[in-house]
């Protein structure tokens, strides 16, 4: 048992160091610094001397900022970049054949894979998050507070999704894209209930129930769920995405491909 | 075992020029595209639109009454009128999406792949001048863009022509072939510039996907922000994709926002300036290379 621990301690530790000190932990400083930019120019357009403007700026940052460049572009693109590549990149240079042939569970090397992809995935979009909070003056304080659980959830449940999805195909960053790009666009912008079966549905719908008092409206078509339900629903999709991809490694027959 | 057995012969043909052995790397790179399975549920998305105007036109000419009205309807302008809208033009830039993500999957397995595998040097041992190598690298890249823009665009336009019976049709609408090649042929030249560039330096797919939505899709949003909040209409130049559109649009002489046409020689500028930028970053990656092979 101890030496399985210090086997599975070993993998988390290779596989967060090799993500950590990759280039695309490098390159995404730069949309995240490119959102901080963004923030710095567009708060001076906005005074936050009365508690009405810092209400109103607060209204319009979670609007444009929390929504349109977190929950719908950086979260997920983080997400895809980590998630994808914990056990994809493996897969990618051919190494994975080794891991599975080590004398540890299968399943214990999906669990170590995630185990380091998700503590980066969270930091990073906390930190890039609290970065833009700091910029973004007093509304972005309040924004920071309230904002928070839904961001960090949806990060979450993203990394977990991407992790299944690294799992179950052979290409899982651009099935990652094609999702993040094409249907959860396609879906979040139909009307009606479809738009539920995306992640982001549910990020928007907790950002805009937490943001009610201070004027954060959604469009008329959107039909936002309870925040308790959001909650509820992301930290299912992150489990059932856990279990369904320890399965999945476990039972998978490994088919070493021409790259 | 003699040569001859194992298949092997000097060529006996006439020799061509350089240039056309780049047309041996675009088909030996097509090759290697078309064998991921991915690529072929991307062409099937982008066929989604394809399909969709495919029935509408079909419709139109069939059942004149309801098919004009669904025509009308979707906003697709079979003749261009006064004001120069175009339903082809329309199509084009509806595929703009599915572009986005075929050239995130195609950056690594055009040119990433062979950098990352060291395939490079098996293609300049072969007497190939970087040049030729790049030419074939974007043709490919040139040929995948046509197949979900410029291809399915041209066969609406025989469509409506071929079930309408009116020949006269196309030779009226001829402007529209050179239009739609001319947009594409935009497109091809930025963003197939770009991806190889991106693909020569960055390699994987992670890295080249992250770089390609943050410049395409980020670029946009913070554009569009940056606008409607300062009224400066000229942040909207930031939206690389946007300055693409506007450019192609000139092919169409369709302006629909009187901004674009003050804002097309601009972006116009910033293509060029990028596309050179990104030309050089590729020549000095494969000459930085062949030095040290």
């Amino acid at each position: 048992m101890i030496r399985f621990g210090y086997a599975w301690t070993a993998l988390v530790s290779a596989t967060f160091h090799r993500l950590w000190w990759s280039l695309h932990s490098l390159l995404l400083v730069f949309p995240a610094a490119a959102i901080c930019l963004f923030v710095l120019r567009w708060r001076g357009r906005f005074p936050q001397q009365e508690p009405e403007q810092i209400v109103h700026t607060l209204s319009l940052f979670t609007e444009v900022v929390v929504i349109y460049m977190f929950a719908s572009f950086l979260v997920p693109v983080v997400a895809l970049s980590f998630g994808t590549t914990g056990l994809g990149g493996d897969r990618e240079e051919g190494t994975l054949v080794f891991l599975l042939t080590r004398g540890i569970p299968r399943w214990s090397i999906s669990l170590g894979k995630l185990a380091a992809t998700l503590p980066l995935v969270v930091v990073f979009t906390v930190a890039a998050y609290w970065a833009t909070c700091r910029l973004a003056g007093p509304a972005g304080q309040l924004a920071w507070q309230a904002f928070l659980p839904p961001l960090f959830w949806g990060a979450v449940a993203y990394g977990c999704f991407f992790h299944l999805l690294a799992a179950l195909v052979r290409y899982p960053t651009i099935i990652a894209v094609v999702y993040a790009l094409f249907v959860e666009t396609l879906l979040g912008n139909l009307p009606g209930v479809i738009k539920q079966l995306s992640i982001s549905f549910y990020i928007r719908s907790w950002i805009y129930r937490i943001g009610e008092p201070w004027g954060v409206e959604p469009p008329s078509t959107f039909l936002p769920i309870s925040a308790a339900g959001c909650a509820a629903v992301l930290m299912s999709v992150a489990g059932a995405s856990v279990l369904l991809s320890l399965w999945v490694l476990q039972r998978k027959e490994y088919i070493e491909k021409e790259s | 075992m003699p040569i001859d057995v194992a298949r092997y012969h000097g060529w006996n043909g006439t020799l061509r020029g350089p240039w056309y052995s780049a047309l041996a790397v675009t088909r030996t790179t097509l090759r290697q595209v078309f064998r991921r399975k991915v690529l072929w549920v991307l062409l099937a998305l982008g066929l989604f639109n394809f399909l969709l105007y495919f029935a509408l036109i079909y419709a139109s000419t069939q059942l004149p009454r309801v098919g004009d009205r669904l025509l009308e309807r979707m906003d697709f302008v079979v003749r261009p009128d006064a004001q120069q809208r175009n339903g082809y033009l329309r199509f084009v830039e509806q595929q703009g999406l599915v572009v986005m993500m075929l050239l995130a999957f195609a950056g690594s397995v055009i040119i990433g792949a062979d950098f990352r595998q060291r395939g490079v040097a098996f293609y300049l041992a072969h007497g190939l001048h970087p040049v030729h190598y790049l030419w074939g690298k974007w043709l490919a890249v040139a040929v995948l863009l046509a197949l979900v823009t410029a291809l399915p665009a041209l066969v609406l336009f025989v469509e409506y022509g071929l079930f309408t019976t009116d020949w006269d049709y196309w030779w009226q609408n001829r402007a529209v072939v050179s239009s739609v090649l001319g947009y594409v042929l935009v497109m091809a030249v930025v963003l197939g510039v770009l991806l190889l560039a991106l693909g020569t330096w960055l390699h994987k797919t992670v890295p080249i996907a992250i770089t390609w939505t943050s410049l395409l899709v980020l670029s946009g949003a913070v554009a569009g922000q940056l606008t409607r909040s300062t009224g400066n209409r000229y942040w909207l130049l930031l939206n690389l994709w946007r300055n693409v559109r506007v450019v192609g649009r000139w092919f169409f002489g369709y302006y629909p926002r009187p901004e674009d046409r003050l804002l097309a020689p601009w972006a116009a500028l910033i293509l060029g300036g990028l596309t050179a930028l990104c030309a050089a970053l590729l020549w000095w990656q494969l000459v930085r290379l062949r030095r040290w092979d």
